[in-house]
């Protein structure tokens, strides 16, 4: 079946996806992993306008052999309708095929049946080697939202303070250094709430996976058991390709809605109203730590390191002892970002024009290698990553 | 001028856009009144026809009031500047300062000084017969010194003062003026260069730097914006000479078709592959902390002079 359309690839995902799982579960056997589809989710960056032909030109920049350092040449398609492109490669020697659905020109859907292991490379490159291109970052309140529209079958816990080490690891008080934990079946949201007691590790129990069980329209037989990441990606297995877009939509509206709502509500800066005349707008974004930062300068380093995973460029400018204020730049979306630092909270200045998503990665990070305890609230009041 | 209080206007500005926006670590009193930022260095013509430019103006359609603040860093009260406020009428507000008629049953003209001159500022409120609130500044308060506000909520708070850390005071919604040192300018417009650098610029003029960082930029007069720009102009020309050598250079010819200094770009880390990338960047930054700190102390340190160069 050639596929020109989304409603064709999603007939052949829908399938395959059925097919393989009623045959896997007939046999009482565990599904093979080109067995699943894969879902990626990806913020474009697209500065002019969104048109179909900006769409095509960046994935024809971008997929190429020598941008993907892929093992052969990248055929590119475009698809019968707009905004629908197929790309044909290898990574590895592993043949892949991905359908690229683009029609939300800025957060794109990329779905494969291929090697995860080829797939994931692919997705790293995009997301580190080109400034165009980010992960949708889909931090722990999210990933809880969206498992409570299903049924949480299991998740994955990633918490790494080596990231950014401004503790002495070897004294007695040293907090969790890291923590990373797989729990499947029913009962892992029990667990979780354990480990997030007071007196256990709430510091550093950070979600970065559920594994959820979702049907739709009450069809029982129609579901999806959708393994979602916090760094955008969704591998599903089931039987029902709709129902895992349904449960994958439902999260990324939520995500973009929450991206646009950090730009509009909350950029800072000057606006032109009807008579012409700019009026101030926005308001900043406070980090808040329950437990101080222990040393701001060793903090300062590792996030404005121009490295993964923060991405942050600036120069730390020491106010006092106890606040840093720091000009940064953004070395994901290329744009200017600001921060003033104290031991028990940050001041993030988004300007007015540049992307929403600095600040949920900024979150999402802060939470697997600082502490999960981190609140972000609007200068308005709000909570912002809360549900 | 006191050491501490430098750039005190740039100070007012930052700090009461701070209070009106509920930024971490400044009370929220005045963002929960509903206060918000209307303008910030916004000139209008009185009743009079007289130039009225405040600090800002801030509005509460709660309380159904205007402010408009006046910061004096001497502390010295103008008996012309007080008259021309006093001719402001809300019909001006509403039609030239474009403030919504149900934020003008109250209209509050503030001035606001450091503590050390406040005497001073008192003695001339007397002298004047000035009845606007007059509020001070100190490194650990906000005060109510003299009249009241309009409403009794405000001059009640005020009049309790508000604790405030004013070395703490909000830095970036207004990053720096005509009166910053050097070394702040230096800090804020070089994370505007590397934006250039995103939208594959190969050069760019001082003016599109302020444009992008001043957010009231169209509300300055000419002779601020030249003198801002030759500052800006002033901290790239000494950067291109010695830790951003290679990196920028300031493009004569074309500065005479721009008529503003204008600036090449000479290397774009993002035109390299991205595993070299990271080297430039920290370049970029071990640059930039070098280049503040010899702004700020005079003391240069022995870098790599070709680094760019050899890239």
């Amino acid at each position: 079946m050639k596929i020109k359309t989304r409603k064709d690839m999603a007939l052949l995902l829908n399938d395959r996806m059925n097919k393989t799982y009623q045959s896997l579960k007939d046999r009482q056997e565990l599904e093979v992993d080109t067995s699943l589809v894969k879902t990626y989710l990806l913020e474009a960056h697209i500065v002019k306008s969104q048109s179909h032909n900006d769409v095509k030109r960046l994935i024809q920049k971008t997929f190429t052999k020598t941008q993907l350092k892929t093992s052969r040449e990248v055929s590119f398609a475009e698809g019968e309708e707009e905004f629908f492109f197929i790309i044909n490669t290898s990574i590895d020697k592993e043949k892949m095929t991905i359908y690229i659905d683009t029609t939300d020109p800025r957060f794109w859907m990329l779905h494969s049946m291929d090697s995860s292991i080829s797939l994931d490379k692919l997705y790293d490159r995009l997301t580190m080697d080109f400034h165009e291109f980010d992960n949708a970052w889909i931090f722990p309140q999210l990933l809880e939202e969206i498992s409570s529209k299903g049924s949480l079958r299991g998740l994955g816990l990633d918490y790494d303070r080596r990231e950014v080490p401004d503790i002495d690891f070897e004294s007695e008080e040293a907090p969790v250094e890291f923590m990373k934990m797989q729990l499947w079946g029913n009962q892992a949201g029990k667990v979780l709430k354990i480990l997030r007691q007071k007196e256990a590790f709430p510091h550093s129990t950070t979600l970065s996976k559920v594994k959820v069980k979702y049907w739709s329209n009450d069809k029982h037989d129609n579901y999806a058991i959708d393994d979602i990441k916090f760094n955008g990606k969704i591998t599903s297995r089931g039987t029902s390709f709709n129902t895992h877009i349904v449960l994958t939509t439902e999260l990324y509206r939520t995500y973009k809605q929450l991206i646009k709502s950090l730009e509009t509500e909350y950029a800072l800066g000057f606006e032109y109203d009807d008579n012409n005349k700019n009026t101030f707008t926005g308001y900043p974004l406070n980090f808040y730590f329950e437990q101080p930062i222990a040393k701001l300068d060793k903090f300062c380093e590792s996030i404005f390191s121009c490295s993964f995973p923060f991405k942050l460029w600036g120069v730390p400018v020491p106010v006092n002892k106890d606040f840093i204020r720091v000009a940064g730049f953004d070395l994901h979306t290329g744009a200017p970002i600001n921060f003033e630092i104290k031991r028990e909270y940050i001041r993030v200045y988004l300007p007015k024009g540049t992307c929403g998503n600095s600040i949920a990665r900024f979150y999402t990070n802060l939470q697997h290698y600082y502490d999960s305890l981190i609140t972000v609230e609007g200068g308005d009041g709000r909570k912002i990553f809360e549900f | 001028m006191e050491e501490k209080y430098l750039n005190f206007n740039l100070k007012v500005k930052n700090l009461f856009i701070g209070l009106c926006t509920g930024i971490a670590g400044l009370p929220t009193v005045l963002r929960e009144l509903a206060y918000r930022v209307k303008w910030v260095e916004f000139n209008f013509q009185n009743s009079k026809d007289k130039i009225v430019k405040p600090e800002l103006i801030f509005t509460s359609d709660k309380l159904q009031n205007t402010v408009m603040l006046e910061s004096k860093a001497g502390g010295n009260i103008e008996k012309e500047q007080h008259d021309r406020y006093c001719d402001v009428t809300k019909d001006d507000l509403r039609e030239r300062a474009f403030i919504e008629p149900k934020c003008l049953n109250y209209v509050d003209i503030t001035y606001v000084v450091p503590e050390y001159v406040a005497e001073k500022a008192s003695s001339a409120f007397d002298k004047f017969s000035v009845g606007f609130p007059l509020l001070s500044i100190s490194l650990k308060n906000i005060g109510l010194r003299k009249n009241s506000f309009s409403n009794a909520e405000v001059t009640s708070l005020f009049k309790a003062g508000l604790s405030i850390n004013y070395e703490e005071i909000p830095c970036h919604f207004i990053p720096f003026d005509n009166e910053s040192p050097v070394w702040i300018v230096a800090e804020k417009i070089v994370p505007i260069v590397l934006n250039f650098l995103y939208d594959n610029k190969s050069f760019f003029t001082s003016q599109e730097i302020l444009e992008k960082l001043i957010p009231m930029w169209s509300n300055l007069s000419n002779e601020e914006k030249r003198e801002m720009r030759q500052k800006v102009s002033k901290v790239l020309r000494i950067s291109a000479e010695y830790e951003f050598k290679g990196f920028i250079r300031k493009n004569i010819n074309i500065t005479r078709r721009t008529h503003t200094d204008t600036w090449d770009i000479e290397v774009n880390p993002l035109k390299r592959k991205p595993s070299k990338r990271v080297r430039v960047w920290k370049q970029l930054q071990n640059r930039q902390k070098l280049f503040i700190e010899r702004l700020k102390t005079g003391k240069r340190q022995s870098i790599q002079l070709d680094f760019f160069e050899d890239l």
